[in-house]
């Protein structure tokens, strides 16, 4: 092993394999979107063939393809043929990563065809449909029961990962991989502010730099916070106490692990509390979504802000996207039936998304400062250098993905180069269908990886109640009271008609 | 200055800088370090060394973690042999 | 998660796996062999640089939250409202 180049897990970490299947869809997209004539309204279609659940009331119309690609080919076909796709792109990361292709096949298409099946049956309009949505489906009533299928999903992944034999889910979980699947539908929903951006370009440069501001905020206020309640309160020691704090307070896992490594810490106990972090990151997508959607204060009144929040106070990239998926579907939801308003899909959850890419891109940053407070004040290694590229090899690399999916889209459409509804047809595909498919797969997989029995695992008492007081106590209320001080009043736009 | 490159690993117990012609060992970095300094001064007397040493995120950290950070540290270490 | 995956620390006396158990109301390190024991988390005192780092750090935090609130909100969120 020579020294470490800035190329160094390019083609052999999940975070570099969520950056190219992302980009390599996007591209399909924009090649697409490039052929596309306005006036025939004919291009070479590369994305239509990605499947779409549609809200049904006849099952034979439970699956279906892009709004804008109707007719290219039947629902069942674009279900096999996505399969197909899909199967091949994440195999070859698979065989890259070097894991055992074979059987991370045959976990992914039980997986795969798992959650497809929990997402038709969750669809039906008797579940789903919004109050505004009932004359259009011929029904009634209706549950209302925005974001069901996400909700399904965990519920069902929570239950084989938790209760189904141990030879089984650890079979599963060879292809349960949240982080990579969400981390591909974040690229996916980097073209969403890309095509919102051409419309309402100061409305996504506004969430970004909410988003920005935010996250500078709620760290330096989190990070010392929880650092001292650690330390003080529950006398840990500082190397358990920096892991801890980061973990809670910026970015869960990745955070965890990024500090102990810079500070040089015993592997333990970044392990340690990570499997702490999961759990309490799935409890959290459970509980916050409903208490964001339903409290008086948040709710209707400050949806974007309660997107926010989730991001600077749930502590994994698939829990917090998850979460604001969720989060998405109930307001939009309880717009539709209080408030006879119909906002656009996505926007709480690109909220909630904005918040976290932010912390986790400056998570190299952080662990910079405390590997310098370690090296030179702390631990005092003579001779010993911390080199500034680890802010390289800490940063999330699929966010490179995020933005260069963004950018290219407003480049190539405010700049006039490709029409505005060519670049729509060309990629909606990949904001809609796709997007969404990925984080039904990343529902699956949070639940099929999360077992609550780490929880009884001897040595996680203090840390978990620590872990809980400050996320109860410091996290949410200042992230609550930061998300809204930086998004008080911003809705999410309203569907044209 | 001459450049050497190491794996480091964590045994549980000790800290292991290895590569094709040397392993060193430490309960500590700095242990490590200094038991570095001997043997590297055993080998070539004086002068200043830039030492590498990369811990393989893969050898510490469980499978189920990689997905959320593939990467541990990497230590850059400027040795004395004077 | 890995069911189960934490990182084993080896005994220093003879090299078998320790296991993570409960003794006085602490968490310690104890060989599944030969018996050796150690807490899994030592008592340290506040060092004077973990009160500076904590403290510049709220200073910084409470300054910017102002300073960027007031930009965001003048600038941006009266849009909104």
């Amino acid at each position: 092993m020579g020294e470490r180049r800035w190329t160094k897990g390019m083609f052999d970490t999940e975070d570099w394999w969520a950056f190219w299947i992302g980009i390599f869809f996007v591209i399909l997209g924009l090649v697409a979107a490039a052929t596309y004539n306005v006036e025939t309204k004919i291009g070479v279609d590369l994305t239509g063939w990605i499947v779409s659940f549609p809200k049904w009331v006849d099952i034979s119309k439970s699956l279906s393809v892009d709004k804008y690609h109707k007719g290219f080919m039947s629902g069942p076909v674009a279900a096999v043929v996505s399969y197909v796709i899909f199967t091949i792109a994440t195999c070859i990361g698979a065989r890259a990563m070097k894991w055992d292709v074979k059987k991370y096949f045959v976990a992914w298409t039980i997986i795969y065809w798992l959650t497809v099946i929990i997402y038709i049956l969750s669809r039906n309009a008797y579940i789903q449909a919004t109050s505004l949505e009932l004359k259009k489906y011929g029904i009634e009533w209706s549950l209302q029961l925005g974001g069901a299928h996400y909700i399904a999903a965990l519920i069902i992944g929570l239950i084989i990962g938790n209760l189904a034999p141990r030879g089984f889910r650890e079979f599963l979980r060879r292809a349960a991989r949240p982080e990579w699947y969400i981390k591909i539908a974040i690229v996916c929903l980097g073209t969403k502010l890309g095509l919102k951006g051409i419309e309402a370009t100061g409305y996504a440069v506004h969430l970004i730099l909410a988003g920005c501001c935010a996250t500078i905020a709620a760290y330096l206020l989190f990070w010392p916070l929880a650092y001292t309640v650690s330390r003080k309160v529950f006398k840990l020691t500082k190397e358990w106490a920096a892991c801890l704090a980061s973990g809670i307070s910026i970015c869960g896992v990745s955070a965890s692990i990024a500090t102990a490594g810079a500070i040089r810490a015993r592997p333990i106990v970044p392990v340690m509390i990570s499997s702490l972090i999961v759990v309490f990151a799935v409890i959290e997508l459970i509980v916050l979504p409903y208490v964001l959607a339903y409290a008086p204060f948040w709710g209707l009144n400050e949806p974007m802000a309660a997107g926010a929040s989730l991001g600077l106070t749930v502590k994994t990239d698939g829990a917090d996207a998850a979460a604001g998926a969720i989060l998405d579907e109930l307001l939009r939801a309880r717009a539709a039936n209080e408030l006879g308003v119909q906002w656009e899909e996505g926007w709480i959850t690109a909220a909630a998304v904005m918040t976290k890419i932010w912390i986790d891109m400056f998570i190299g940053i952080w662990a910079f400062v405390l590997a310098v407070i370690w090296v030179y004040h702390f631990e005092r290694r003579p001779g010993e250098r911390v080199e500034k590229m680890e802010i390289w090899w800490r940063f999330p690399k699929f966010v490179l993905g995020y933005f260069i999916a963004m950018f290219a889209i407003w480049g190539l459409g405010l700049g006039g180069i490709i029409p505005t509804e060519a670049l729509k047809w060309g990629i909606h595909p990949i904001e809609g269908p796709m997007r969404h498919l990925f984080f039904m797969l990343t529902f699956t997989s949070i639940g099929l990886v999360t077992d609550f029995r780490e929880l009884k695992k001897e040595g996680l008492g203090r840390l978990a109640v620590a872990y809980a007081f400050i996320l109860v106590v410091i996290i949410i209320p200042i992230g609550w009271f930061i998300a809204w001080l930086f998004h008080h009043g911003m809705k999410p736009p309203v569907v044209k008609p | 200055m001459r450049t050497i490159h190491f794996d480091l690993y964590y045994d549980g117990v000790k800290w292991i800088a290895k590569n094709d012609r040397i392993v060193v060992s430490g309960k500590t970095l700095e242990e490590l370090d200094e038991n570095l300094k001997l043997k590297l001064k055993d080998i070539f007397k004086n002068g200043k060394i830039k030492v590498s040493m990369e811990l393989d995120f893969r050898k510490v950290i469980p499978h189920w973690m990689w997905q959320y950070h593939p990467y541990y540290f990497y230590r850059t270490v400027y040795l004395d042999l004077d | 998660m890995g069911g189960g995956n934490i990182a084993e620390e080896l005994c220093p006396n003879c090299g078998s796996p320790m296991e993570i158990v409960k003794a006085e109301g602490m968490d310690i390190l104890r060989c599944t062999s030969c018996g050796y024991e150690r807490p899994l988390m030592a008592v340290e005192p506040w060092d004077p640089i973990e009160g500076k780092l904590v403290r510049y750090s709220i200073i910084a935090g409470i300054i910017l939250t102002i300073v960027l609130a007031a930009l965001i909100n003048v600038y941006i969120l009266s849009q909104y409202s």
